[in-house]
């Protein structure tokens, strides 16, 4: 008897806690939901738009197809997670979803009902993963860090390489072949270090400093065929500044360009590239193969003159066939004459679109709170408005998803130091409203104590041995 | 029921518990402070008893129960086996777990004492790395004397720092063997040692963007984040107004059992301090590099540009360019720029005065050539200078 009262008890506590609850109050205003989804532009298969309102004691949402009668719902204390099947045949078959939220808090303990919100779904496809590095912030130091890749369709991230791998040492300047992860690089600095270069299931650590051109390479590039990998030769140090918004200076004592010949082991340097006047950084080849693109500087006393120092982005001819570069260095972007700096070139896979990083100054424009995207339409050479990508805080890091339809940027528009990954959708004449990276408890973004660094689409999952990374890296220390 | 009787678990319990409140006597309270780290921690199970030693009895009883029942259990079903000699077996297990997972007990004391001389100036550095966070700047001096480490690296740099605090620097700077202006703190360097003075020394010059860069870099040096830094980088954020950063680390140490107060009253201060100043007022960019120049030229920076306390970065200027015997260069400093506002002027500056004047040179004779003139085309070359950075990581 007293076990059927127990299980009496037991019953009614859970048909308690699963009974929807009923807002005594109605307003016509929109919930203030973190992160911030409302009328953002999403693809079909995105992870489900979970999101958190400070200071609730219980959420209550549907997401209704604006168009039908199909739904989903959530409740939560202080956030809100979507079911993934339920969400995933949601967005199947809805153009445009309605979220209606009522939300339960120490201002309204009976309830509100707050006005629905509207996301809209876009047919263009969205690579299904990501690739990005997870670094302490700014500053030197790094305990953890690592290359990790994310699917897009669920919240699953899988560690690519973490610095367990090389002794707690940095990795940095990862890179995948027109999103195809089957040619992929990153190099592991410190004791260990070399550059792990990962071609068609073989993986090698190579010593750039030891073949050809004899240089260290650190931001790089592949070329579309996986036969070359450009890549920058950069001294890069930082300083600190004592009462700034921005906090740090990061600059290049030198920087010059080489190509690395995959198939033949070899790199190969363009002297013009390779002198003290002046300082190279940020190679990126066009879809086409045809192009270099890279930003360039006149050198000057830094950091004294870091005010002065301006990158362009200048562009010269490809040959493939035999890895060398052409001899008319056209100029897309003249630093002096707009007075800012641009880095991070990225051409849209049509090859139409250069977006870019830029600040007033500087080589690494994200540690800049003004630092924006911007954008150059190639073919009649005027800027693309991006005023909606950004924000008063950085903005850098950016890459084209394959069909050039969707842009991935990291912004620290939170909280002013730890990057988060945006996204938006590009038709060709619009940006739409960026919206964030979703996660399974949206409160992550909030206490993560990591920033997201050089993200990029992937087209499908790295295949990386990572005991095997592991034992390349010690060989060489061997 | 019969073999719980047998080996009864209170007396073990209490044994054990004794053995980990010695440990946060010992150790945990006075040594280690940061080893209390938070979330992202390679083990949750340190993350999870660390945060006990907030509370040393009531930790140390969960501890010791815990421990306990692992023990009883194992010996348990050892004994369901049919293992005999269980005990021996269980008792190297426990004593396993407890040297793995509780945080640097007398176990591992015992081990430093035995085997590492450097461990136990570890020790000593975090003793001073305490109270010169708790700003009890007498006890940090009266340690370092009866340690006697006045005169070893870090504890000359902590007792400066405590005369500095103190305002009591320039009469008492030649009682130290300094021999450069550099030892004041540890420049350019990171590590376990050199983050906490150098945030101390940033903190008590009031240079909160440095100060907060040096808490970060100390997470950072030894194993994680831990709570000491993000209650500095909570605080420095505060004080330069940078309202959303350390929001972002109040919602990071909440998630944490016991620093809910803390929290709640720093929330208080964040909401007090956006009515007075809604944004940090700092300037987008700044010439300002820490680091970037000679200690003495850092110094007269900071006191130029206004950035943080003036009559210390003042006070450090000066003694080090005492400590250089620069004679003139002080008396231009001293007079040129007027600096100097204390009524009753240190003996060593009187002496650096007296010594000028017995050259023969008339003080009116320092007025032409300013610390300004000597900074900008003497100190500062035309030509690059190593500026003390470090490769960035990306």
């Amino acid at each position: 008897m007293k076990y059927a009262h127990f299980c009496l008890l037991v019953g009614c506590i859970m048909f308690a806690a699963c009974t929807e609850r009923v807002p005594q109050e109605k307003t016509a205003a929109k919930p203030e939901i973190f992160p911030d989804y409302t009328e953002v532009t999403v693809p079909r298969t995105i992870a489900p738009l979970n999101f958190r309102v400070e200071g609730a004691t219980h959420i209550q949402a549907i997401a209704k197809d604006c168009n039908s009668e199909t739904y989903v719902k959530a409740s939560g204390k202080e956030h809100v997670e979507f079911n993934l099947k339920d969400w995933h045949a949601l967005l199947a078959q809805a153009d445009s979803v309605c979220v209606s939220v009522a939300v339960w808090d120490e201002a309204h303990p009976e309830g509100i009902q707050y006005g629905d919100f509207k996301f809209y779904i876009n047919n263009d496809e969205i690579d299904p993963w990501l690739m990005y590095r997870l670094i302490p912030p700014g500053y030197e130091g790094w305990n953890k860090m690592g290359i990790y890749q994310r699917n897009l369709s669920s919240f699953e991230q899988r560690t690519v390489v973490s610095n367990e791998e090389n002794g707690r040492g940095c990795l940095n300047c990862h890179a995948v072949c027109q999103g195809n992860p089957d040619k992929f690089t990153f190099h592991s600095r410190g004791e260990n270090g070399g550059t792990i270069i990962q071609c068609n299931g073989n993986m090698e650590n190579v010593n750039l400093k030891a073949i050809g051109a004899q240089m260290q390479g650190s931001y790089n590039f592949w070329h579309p065929s996986g036969k070359y990998i450009a890549f920058a030769n950069t001294n890069t140090h930082q300083t600190f500044m004592a009462r700034s918004k921005d906090k740090i200076e990061a600059y290049d004592l030198w920087g010059s360009l080489f190509i690395y010949d995959v198939e033949k082991h070899d790199s190969y340097v363009d002297e013009r590239f390779n002198d003290s006047t002046t300082l190279e950084s940020f190679p990126a080849f066009s879809p086409d193969g045809k192009w270099l693109y890279f930003v360039s500087a006149k050198r000057v006393n830094m950091p004294k003159e870091y005010e002065i120092l301006r990158y362009n982005i200048l562009r010269l001819s490809f040959d493939e066939s035999n890895g060398r570069l052409g001899e008319n260095i056209d100029t897309i972007y003249n630093a002096e004459k707009r007075e800012r700096s641009a880095i991070i070139p990225r051409i849209s896979p049509n090859g139409r679109y250069l977006m870019y990083s830029t600040s007033p100054s500087g080589a690494l424009t994200l540690y800049h709170n003004d630092s924006d995207l911007g954008m150059i339409d190639l073919e009649t050479m005027t800027d693309v408005d991006c005023t909606c990508l950004n924000s008063e805080e950085s903005e850098s890091y950016h890459s084209w998803s394959s069909n050039g339809k969707w842009v991935l940027f990291s912004s620290k528009r939170i909280d002013g130091r730890f990057t988060r990954l945006y996204f938006t959708h590009w038709d060709g004449k619009t940006w739409t409203k960026p919206f964030m990276l979703p996660q399974e408890d949206p409160y992550d973004n909030t206490l993560l104590m990591m920033a997201y660094n050089v993200p990029d689409f992937i087209l499908k999952p790295v295949q990386i041995d990572r005991s095997r990374v592991k034992k390349l890296l010690k060989r060489k220390e061997e | 029921m019969k073999f719980f009787k047998k080996y009864n678990p209170t007396v073990v319990t209490l044994m054990l518990a004794g053995i980990f409140w010695l440990t946060y006597t010992l150790v945990v309270a006075g040594c280690y402070p940061n080893l209390l780290r938070i979330i992202e921690a390679n083990c949750w199970v340190n993350d999870y008893v660390l945060q006990f030693f907030r509370w040393p009895y009531v930790g140390a009883a969960i501890m010791g129960g815990a421990f306990t029942a692992l023990m009883l259990l194992g010996a348990f079903l050892l004994k369901l086996v049919g293992l005999k000699r269980w005990m021996p077996v269980t008792l190297i297990i426990a004593c396993e777990l407890a040297y793995n997972y509780s945080p640097d007990m007398e176990l591992k004391w015992g081990h430093f004492k035995l085997f590492s001389e450097d461990l136990e100036g570890q020790e000593e550095c975090s003793k001073y790395m305490l109270l010169a966070e708790a700003k009890d700047w007498t006890g940090l001096k009266l340690a370092i004397i009866k340690d006697d480490t006045r005169n070893t690296p870090i504890g000359m740099r902590y007792s400066l720092l405590a005369e500095s605090a103190l305002g009591t620097l320039s009469e008492t700077l030649f009682t130290y063997n300094i021999t450069s202006s550099e030892e004041f703190l540890y420049r350019g360097t990171s590590g376990l040692m050199e983050n906490p003075i150098n945030k101390a020394f940033y903190e008590n010059l009031e240079v909160w963007d440095e100060s907060f860069h040096q808490a970060q870099e100390y997470a950072m040096t030894q194993r994680d984040w831990c709570f000491i830094s993000v209650k500095n980088m909570i605080d420095f954020s505060i004080k330069e107004a940078e309202w959303s950063v350390a929001e972002k680390l109040l919602c990071v140490l909440d998630e944490a059992l016991f620093y809910h107060d803390f929290v709640k009253e720093r929330r208080a201060i964040i909401a007090e301090g956006k009515k007075v100043k809604p944004m940090n007022d700092a300037p987008i960019r700044d010439k300002n590099f820490v680091s970037g120049y000679s200690f003495q030229n850092e110094m007269y920076c900071l006191y130029t540009t206004k950035v943080g306390n003036k009559d210390k970065a003042m006070e450090y200027l000066l003694c080090s360019i005492l400590i250089k015997k620069k004679i003139e260069q002080f008396v231009k400093v001293f007079y040129d720029l007027g600096l100097y506002r204390k009524e009753k002027l240190p003996q060593p500056y009187l002496e650096a005065i007296e010594i000028y004047k017995s050259r023969g040179t008339a003080l009116r004779d320092a007025q032409p050539g300013t610390y300004a003139y000597y900074f900008y085309n003497i100190i500062i070359p035309p030509v690059e200078i190593p500026y003390g950075s470090s490769k960035t990581t990306n």
